[in-house]
């Protein structure tokens, strides 16, 4: 069993080898496949981790009434804050806080004329993972506004309901595409294995005449299209991670929200599960075809 | 071990592969198939190793008491197991070009899963038997059609089959290398394996005592027993 398997393994290459150009001209063009599949995934993966809002996007700021300023009052109202449904944390931003913040965004000339500090506490609440669509959002921001001890509280409604318009055509567009992609790389490999199978057919001949079973003359070329899928994916991972590397330029958040290496894993998994059932489905054809 | 019992083949419409073909065959027997291009020898030797199944008849096949196939009954996987049984000999050799002589005939072996120390000793037995131990290193290229086709026959007798047959093995070869494939042929049926050997090589046919069973238009037209 040992050996026949150091024996078939050994025949995938050889499979590879025969045809070093239709070979590399098959990885190249499964590296295509594989890149704008890479570029798709992360379209998917970047839409749906932003859609519905990551946890800064979906922030709510509440800013209490001047009569609830003091310290018992704003713990008060801290605490009724954490008790509202779809509260994940809570963060409070005093004056002096709020200042620094000021200060930092916009520089202190603005401020350095006042001798006092205008600016009032806030708290920063952010949503649990199931309200930072923009729709749960909004129901959250009604509940706070709710409570008497808020005089104003704000989100980025607009920018959450813009995000929520494109996350499902985004998503739905770039799945649709993926899919078309994964039949091209389907027929790329089928077609590899098809034109090796042709040129080595006096091997698939001397198989059946030998008594092979099925498996054993299909487990070569079966592996040598899983071969030709990895090898290929190999590019889709570089493509990644140079897109990776390009989208850290428009937003250095974006690299975290898309966790490379389940990407890369994922890319290179699809491509030789579509392989290998692109290779077994050729090769159980041709056996069909010619009666072996 | 083997009986054609009234089989009958066809491929299309109005071409009779075969007719009520009905015949024996005895273990460690060695019989000449002989007729002109087209009467149906590579017929008989197709439904023998099953490539094909015949539309009227059946083929029985058996070898000792617990191994026996039928055509109507065999399936795929049984097929396979047949096939380990045979060895099957073409006149174009078809050989690997991109392996040398031991990996052509290790081949078989392989499929078989023996192991690499038993591959090694049956290659080389074999290799001798057949004359061509000195070229186990040789790429099919590299050897004269008789050399090639001694490898072919090499690979035919590594499973140690019950039965040789043999499509015209000396169809692409001159007379005297068409001897020594004969003798070759002759050696191993010595040794007790079964030879069913499709020539239309009348000179050769004559030369040797064997029975032959003659084909004409897919129907025996003289046997010299059944």
């Amino acid at each position: 069993m040992k050996n026949q398997l150091g024996y078939l393994l050994l025949e995938a290459f050889r499979g590879f080898r025969s045809d070093k150009f239709l070979s590399v001209t098959s990885v190249i063009t499964i590296g295509i496949c594989t890149s704008v599949f890479a570029g798709l995934l992360l379209a998917f993966t970047l839409v749906w981790s932003l859609g519905g809002g990551g946890a800064s996007d979906s922030v709510i700021r509440v800013f209490p009434g001047a009569k609830y300023e003091s310290q018992s009052s704003l713990d008060g109202l801290e605490s009724k804050l954490h008790r509202l449904q779809g509260v994940d944390s809570i963060v409070f931003v005093s004056k002096d806080d709020a200042l620094e913040e000021f200060k930092r965004d916009f520089g202190d000339e603005m401020i350095r004329s006042l001798d006092w500090n205008p600016l009032p506490h806030s708290f920063l609440i952010y949503p649990a993972a199931g309200f930072r669509s923009s729709a749960q959002n909004k129901l959250l921001l009604d509940r706070v506004q709710r409570l008497e001890e808020v005089e104003e509280a704000s989100a980025n409604s607009l920018y959450l309901a813009w995000l929520d318009k494109w996350r499902v055509p985004v998503a739905g567009g770039s799945s649709l595409l993926m899919l078309l992609v994964g039949g091209a790389l389907s027929l790329i490999i089928h077609n590899a294995v098809k034109l090796n199978l042709y040129s080595r057919r006096i091997l698939v001949e001397n198989m059946k005449y030998c008594g092979a079973g099925h498996l054993f003359i299909l487990a070569p070329f079966l592996l040598e299209g899983v071969l030709l899928g990895v090898l290929g994916s190999f590019i889709g991972v570089l493509s990644l991670a140079f897109l990776l590397g390009l989208s850290r330029l428009v937003s250095a958040s974006i690299p975290g929200l898309v966790p490379f290496w389940a990407c890369a894993f994922s890319l290179m998994g699809a491509t030789a599960g579509i392989a290998a059932i692109a290779s077994a489905r050729t090769v159980r054809a041709f056996l069909r075809g010619h009666a072996v | 071990m083997i009986s054609f019992i009234h089989v009958s083949k066809k491929y299309e419409k109005d071409w009779k592969a075969l007719q009520d073909v009905h015949f024996r065959l005895d273990r460690g027997e060695f019989v000449f198939l002989t007729g002109p291009s087209g009467a149906g020898k590579t017929t008989i030797l197709k439904l023998i190793y099953m490539d094909e199944r015949p539309d009227i008849g059946e083929v029985l096949i058996s070898f000792n008491k617990d191994l026996a196939y039928r055509s109507a009954e065999t399936s795929l996987s049984k097929i396979q197991l047949l096939r380990r049984r045979l060895g099957i000999v073409f006149q174009d050799f078809k050989l690997l070009p991109d392996r040398n002589v031991f990996e052509n005939v290790a081949f078989a072996l392989r499929v078989a899963g023996y192991s690499s120390k038993r591959i090694k000793l049956r290659v080389y037995e074999v290799l001798t038997l057949t004359g061509i131990s000195h070229k186990a290193k040789n790429l099919p290229h590299q050897l004269s059609g008789g050399e090639q086709q001694r490898v072919s026959i090499a690979r035919a007798m590594a499973n140690e089959p019950y039965i040789i047959l043999a499509d015209e093995p000396t169809g692409n070869l001159d007379p005297q290398t068409s001897h020594e494939i004969v003798k070759i042929f002759q050696n191993i049926n010595a040794s007790g394996t079964a030879v069913l050997m499709a020539t239309h090589d009348y000179s050769l046919i004559n030369s040797l005592p064997y029975r032959r069973l003659q084909l004409n238009r897919g129907a025996l037209v003289n046997r010299d027993f059944i």
